[in-house]
């Protein structure tokens, strides 16, 4: 009796998202969150109604919710009807995709780890690139000094900089470099990204790990190859990068014309948007 | 008649509503606090582990849960910023209430009140942008304790010194000339009447600058290095308990062992406070006791 009470009232949801089509909600990973809320946005400007992005389309409002709540809650949502769209931090699980049956998955970005210190450091010199194991051993604390990395540089301690927890790239740091390992406590934390960029910029000792689209062309930090490979927009897109993850956005089967033409949006126009906030876009953007 | 008395009954209401209302806030807001608060805050960790052992790392596996940094650098930041601020205030306020001519008194105390309403990121940001560059002349990073506890101290010292200030003018002046008139000297008179008399005041300018100190979250989280590390010394960075809390409590998830270890730092933080206020209190007291005759 109560699953069955359970079904009715799950179907009668579908029917009544079926219903007001006209709005999208979209929720999952806060990583994604502020390129997805920013998209949604200039999509909602550029069609204030539906038919003017598609005009078989009604003439309706175009309405999209964005929230936050998690890669778990992208998923899960979407599963039991809550939202549309789920943003999802990561790659489906086997089972995830047998649940949505058929889901349609985009990969809309990377978020990707760098490693940096400034221009004029004279790590720059000397060193182009950090094994993970080198790596694991700077941040852990275990090299203090900048001539244990090197034996041409001078014995001077270093310093760590990093984002706080909030920032999703510890999340990937930790994962794939660190791995058992923890982050030394002496490191200095950073609120925001900028914050960290400007620190890193002036200074002859600091290391730090940082958002890869942080680090401009022009900026006075520069990144290093991990492994030996180069944190480029193609290396990182083609996954040989590692230290990354994907960003992606799903859709149930079969999605509805308003879902596919925010998808497509998303993967064209908006991949400017990916750029800007310091991600990395999946395709080329001028 | 009932009619003429409306205004008073209506004052008297009001003003009991008022206090009834705030105490109440306080009241909310400290139960909630005590609410959200686990001590341990999860069944992995212990109360030594929370208090004093463990690190800070909630993202490593497993997870550690330890507050022993943060409140050893607020005890730390706190109580230099107050021991250098307090004897720069006293001098502050004997001048101001004992050498300074009333026009300089008239300029120089509405500054001081006005330094007193800086906003703290101000403080913090200036602190950033000066004293950090400066302190990397010989020090690998200039963001370190001392340089929380720098401008804390000049944060809390408009404070201590304002209030300071006020003690010694509401001495009585019959006091002072009284002393005068036996023909002891102005030092004499000052340490020996004004000083003693105006005692409990001056405390209590330490124990607002103390509070002040306690809860101040941005200089400090940009000035102390915000690294979860147990300070070494002054010269070492670290992170104070309102700093670990702005920190972290965007990632901690609601009921979480995360979230309840961020509201038993928060409480923590608060029985600090009032046990060092407590205690400036009792020596408070200490001193009236003396005055009695």
């Amino acid at each position: 009796m109560r699953p069955l009470v359970r079904v009715v009232v799950t179907l009668s949801l579908f029917a009544a998202i079926g219903v007001q089509a006209q709005e999208l909600r979209i929720g999952g990973s806060t990583t994604s969150l502020p390129i997805i809320s920013s998209c949604s946005a200039d999509f909602m400007e550029k069609y204030p109604t539906w038919d003017k992005a598609d005009a078989s389309l009604a003439k309706a409002p175009t309405v999209i919710y964005v929230t936050g709540g998690g890669s778990g809650f992208g998923v899960n949502g979407l599963i039991n009807g809550t939202i549309d769209l789920g943003m999802v931090a990561r790659d489906l699980k086997e089972s995830e995709i047998k649940e949505l049956g058929a889901p349609v998955i985009k990969r809309f970005a990377r978020d990707a780890v760098a490693i940096a210190s400034a221009v004029k450091s004279p790590l720059s010199k000397v060193k182009q690139n950090f094994t993970t194991e080198e790596l694991a051993a700077i941040f852990s604390g275990k090299i203090e000094k900048l001539s244990q990395i090197d034996k041409r540089l001078p014995a001077k301690p270093i310093v760590l900089l990093t984002r706080d927890a909030a920032g999703g790239v510890t999340e990937i740091f930790q994962q794939r470099v660190m791995k058992d390992e923890r982050l030394s406590a002496s490191r200095l934390q950073f609120p925001s990204t900028a914050g960290l960029i400007k620190k890193i910029e002036t200074s002859d000792t600091a290391i730090a790990f940082v958002s890869a689209g942080a680090v401009g062309k022009d900026s006075k930090a520069r990144v290093y190859a991990v492994d030996g490979v180069q944190p480029t927009q193609e290396n990182i897109v083609a996954g040989t990068y590692t230290l990354s993850r994907p960003l992606i956005i799903v859709a149930r089967a079969n999605p509805s014309r308003q879902v596919q033409l925010f998808l497509d949006f998303v993967l064209g126009e908006c991949q400017a948007t990916v750029k800007e906030l310091g991600f990395v876009p999946v395709v080329a953007v001028k | 008649m009932s009619f003429r008395r409306l205004p008073d009954i209506l004052l008297r209401q009001g003003s009991l509503l008022a206090l009834v209302g705030g105490m109440a806030v306080l009241v909310l807001v400290i139960g909630f606090v005590i609410h959200e608060s686990r001590i341990p805050p999860g069944p992995d960790t212990s109360l030594a582990g929370f208090l004093f052992l463990d690190r800070w790392d909630p993202t490593g596996e497993p997870p550690l849960l330890g507050v022993g940094h943060a409140w050893m650098a607020t005890l730390m930041v706190v109580g230099l910023a107050v021991a250098m601020a307090t004897p720069l205030a006293l001098i502050i306020g004997i001048f101001l209430a004992e050498v300074a001519p009333p026009t300089v008194r008239n300029v120089a105390e509405p500054i001081l009140q006005l330094l007193a309403g800086i906003p703290a990121v101000v403080y913090g940001f200036v602190g950033y942008a000066t004293l950090v560059p400066f302190m990397e002349h010989w020090l690998p990073t200039g963001e370190t304790l001392f340089c929380a506890s720098a401008v804390l101290a000049l944060m809390v010292l408009p404070f201590i010194a304002a209030t300071a200030a006020e003690a010694f003018s509401l001495v009585a002046g019959e006091l002072r000339l009284g002393g005068l008139a036996l023909g002891v000297s102005r030092w004499y008179t000052f340490t020996r009447i004004t000083l003693r008399k105006a005692a409990p005041g001056v405390l209590a300018g330490v124990i607002l600058g103390v509070g002040r100190g306690m809860g101040e979250t941005l200089a400090v989280l940009m000035l102390a290095g915000n690294s979860p590390a147990f300070p070494e010394g002054f010269f070492s960075r670290g992170q104070p308990i309102t700093a670990l809390i702005a920190t972290d409590l965007g990632e901690a998830a609601i009921n979480s062992d995360r979230y309840h270890a961020l509201f038993s730092a928060g409480l923590l933080l608060m029985c600090m406070v009032i046990v060092i206020n407590s205690f400036v209190i009792w020596l408070k007291q200490h001193f009236l006791r003396y005055e009695r005759h």
